[in-house]
């Protein structure tokens, strides 16, 4: 498979080291039911059972058995090596969205599960494949997994009107994917923090660094303490509490690893950005007074609803709209369907991506709706790109994109 | 003692000392296991009885499956229960005197055991003609495979070719106390009892892995809203 790397097996060495005592029992208790795949994005668009959650456990199980278990202690034993190959090729496959967990029959969290697994391939020099293995030096060299230039960071997008102060409790971080490829998302966001009339802060751009998620999800640790302690102590810096973002990807490593990788609580909250919207219009900080004769449905992101439990914020933004009527997916929430785009598996399966991303328009434009709703950047971009040369068409706006319309057409 | 007693007994022993090194050897394997923060800092607090309680009526009535699957979990449910129940009766067979509230259950017990034939004839029936799964796992169908065959020995040994269960007991109980005896010379009860040996030595990690991860699960539910919204 293109991407994928020769195995260069070490089988001695235990393929448990990356995991938590609770993960291991995790592997255990996969009951092989198969359950979870009639929600697996990935099985839905390539029907490969091979490359399912419980296989992928199976296979992992086996790799254990192999090094660990008392027979291989005996007696030695050897690992498959086609059976390593399809695990990398499985587990890299993943969108790492989580739904399998959600609907696991023994609650197994796959959404952590499988970053992990994935670390220990990275351990073992069989991971990551193809576009993924440049994430790092991207990262190291220009701040972003993209390889953009930090001064293209917030130049093409930040509006000249809304102004950010060196200072501030509340900060406010773009994230890689919408300041490079979801620009009216961000654009939006300022905008609608500028309406709000909150002073907040911005690190420059050569300094708001890549958050880390995306060499987290790909299983490449080894810069994350590093890129974490920079950008949390620069935030501190600037007397920060509260720290807004609106990718459910950034949010989510904030909230759940920084402090991990900060080696302490950190200084300040962590706040998606619908939170602090919902929270300005019940206090009456931010009025929606145009009207939209629309009918919209709003696409829960895996990282948000299922990742760190926002579902209902982004729903009350909307149902604040006057003259909106609010549809929903039939998975919705914490049970929503994957984009496509998570787990960087699209940088190397994109063929995937865009069947999953058609899969969300296709039911989109099924139940009528004017506009899809996305909140994460990397919905945006994707599901954007599988509009192109597509027969179904519909409107894809970010919900704050959405809300800076509003705002700027008073 | 009797040359057949003795080979069976060995069987015996050596089926409950494999069983009994897999788990010593798993636990051992998870003592040393690193302790990682995996799961993320996010992950809420330990103090949560309501929702160990919630988990608790998760496990007895396997939730999660019935959340994604009510046929399945028909037959998934009744499989389990009566699989407790049946194992409950037969401890009559091992127990010397008889607790009174164990002579009490065998009629439930005995009501349990044909409709564990049943559960487990609709389970593999479900997913190989009427729900037509797209995975099955061959490990999961030896093991129904193997519960099926000891099942329906069993009933044929109640209801059609019964079988001495007085020299059962005695032999039973003989093999635990090492006063080795005469096996029943019944060949039905002889492979009833092999084939449970054999389950015994593949008993699914899952019987004690998924209690805990269905636990972990409802804390983690419960804690979700905490993530973000900790104020």
């Amino acid at each position: 498979m293109k991407g994928l790397k020769r195995c260069s097996m070490k089988i001695k060495k235990p393929f448990s080291n990356e995991l938590a005592p609770m993960q291991l029992i995790e592997l255990d208790a996969c009951t092989q039911c198969g359950e979870c795949l009639e929600y697996c994005p990935v099985q839905e668009v390539t029907g490969n059972t091979a490359i399912s959650p419980p296989e992928k456990i199976r296979m992992f199980r086996e790799f254990i058995r192999a090094t660990e278990g008392l027979k291989a202690r005996l007696f030695g034993s050897e690992i498959d090596d086609k059976l390593l190959q399809d695990f990398v090729k499985a587990v890299y496959e993943c969108t790492t969205c989580g739904a399998c967990g959600q609907a696991c029959t023994v609650g197994i969290f796959t959404q952590r599960l499988w970053p992990f697994l994935r670390k220990e391939m990275v351990r073992r020099g069989l991971g990551p494949i193809g576009a993924q293995a440049e994430m790092p030096e991207a990262v190291r060299n220009t701040g972003n997994p993209y390889d953009k230039p930090a001064e293209e960071r917030f130049k093409p997008w930040f509006p000249e009107v809304v102004k950010i102060s060196e200072k501030a409790e509340i900060a406010y971080y773009a994230g890689c994917t919408g300041a490079y490829e979801a620009q009216p998302m961000v654009k939006g966001d300022v905008i609608v923090l500028n309406a709000i009339g909150v002073e907040f802060t911005m690190l420059p751009p050569d300094e708001e660094a890549c958050c880390g998620f995306p060499l987290f999800i790909t299983g490449q640790h080894d810069m994350l303490e590093g890129l974490v302690k920079r950008l949390v102590d620069a935030y501190a810096g600037r007397g920060v509490k509260t720290l807004l973002c609106s990718c459910p990807c950034c949010v989510n490593i904030m909230a759940r690893d920084w402090p991990v990788f900060y080696g302490r609580e950190l200084p300040f909250r962590i706040r998606h950005i619908t939170q602090f919207v919902s929270d300005a219009i019940k206090n009456r900080k931010l009025a929606i007074k145009k009207e939209l004769r629309e009918r919209l449905i709003y696409h829960d992101p895996c990282y948000l609803s299922r990742g760190v439990g926002i579902t209902e914020e982004p729903r009350m933004v909307l149902e604040s709209i006057s003259g909106v009527k609010l549809l929903e997916f039939d998975r919705n929430r914490a049970n929503s369907r994957c984009c496509g785009s998570g787990g960087a598996a699209r940088k190397v399966f994109h063929e995937n991506a865009i069947a999953m991303a058609r899969l969300t328009i296709d039911e989109a434009v099924v139940k009528k709706a004017d506009r899809l709703i996305l909140s994460c950047p990397a919905c945006y971009a994707k599901v954007n790109e599988a509009m192109t040369g597509y027969d179904k068409q519909i409107r894809i706006t970010d919900i704050m994109e959405l809300i800076a319309e509003l705002i700027e057409g008073k | 003692m009797t040359y057949s007693g003795l080979i069976l007994a060995l069987i015996v022993y050596a089926a409950y000392a494999a069983l009994f090194f897999r788990l010593l050897w798993r636990i051992l394997f998870l003592l040393k296991a690193s302790n990682l923060l995996n799961t993320g800092y996010g992950r809420p607090a330990r103090a949560f009885v309501r929702a160990d309680v919630k988990s608790l009526s998760d496990i007895i009535f396997l939730t999660r499956l019935l959340k994604v699957n009510e046929w399945l979990w028909l037959g998934e449910w009744l499989f389990h229960i009566t699989f407790l129940m049946v194992m409950i009766r037969h401890l009559r067979y091992f127990i010397e005197p008889v607790p009174d509230w164990i002579m009490d259950f065998q009629t439930a017990g005995i009501g349990a055991s044909y409709v564990f034939l049943l559960a487990l004839v609709y389970i593999m029936a479900f997913k190989l003609f009427i729900e037509k799964k797209k995975y099955l796992s061959s490990y999961n169908f030896f093991l129904l495979t193997l519960l099926f065959l000891i099942a329906a020995s069993g009933f044929l040994m109640k209801n059609f070719l019964r079988t001495d269960i007085v020299n059962v007991k005695a032999f039973t109980t003989g093999v635990f106390s090492f006063k080795i005896l005469e096996p029943p010379g019944s060949m039905l009860f002889l492979f009833h009892l092999i084939m449970s040996l054999i389950f015994l030595i593949f008993l699914p990690a899952h019987i004690f892995a998924a209690p805990l991860t269905i636990i972990d699960a409802r804390r983690r539910d419960e804690g979700l809203e905490k993530v973000l919204h900790e104020d």
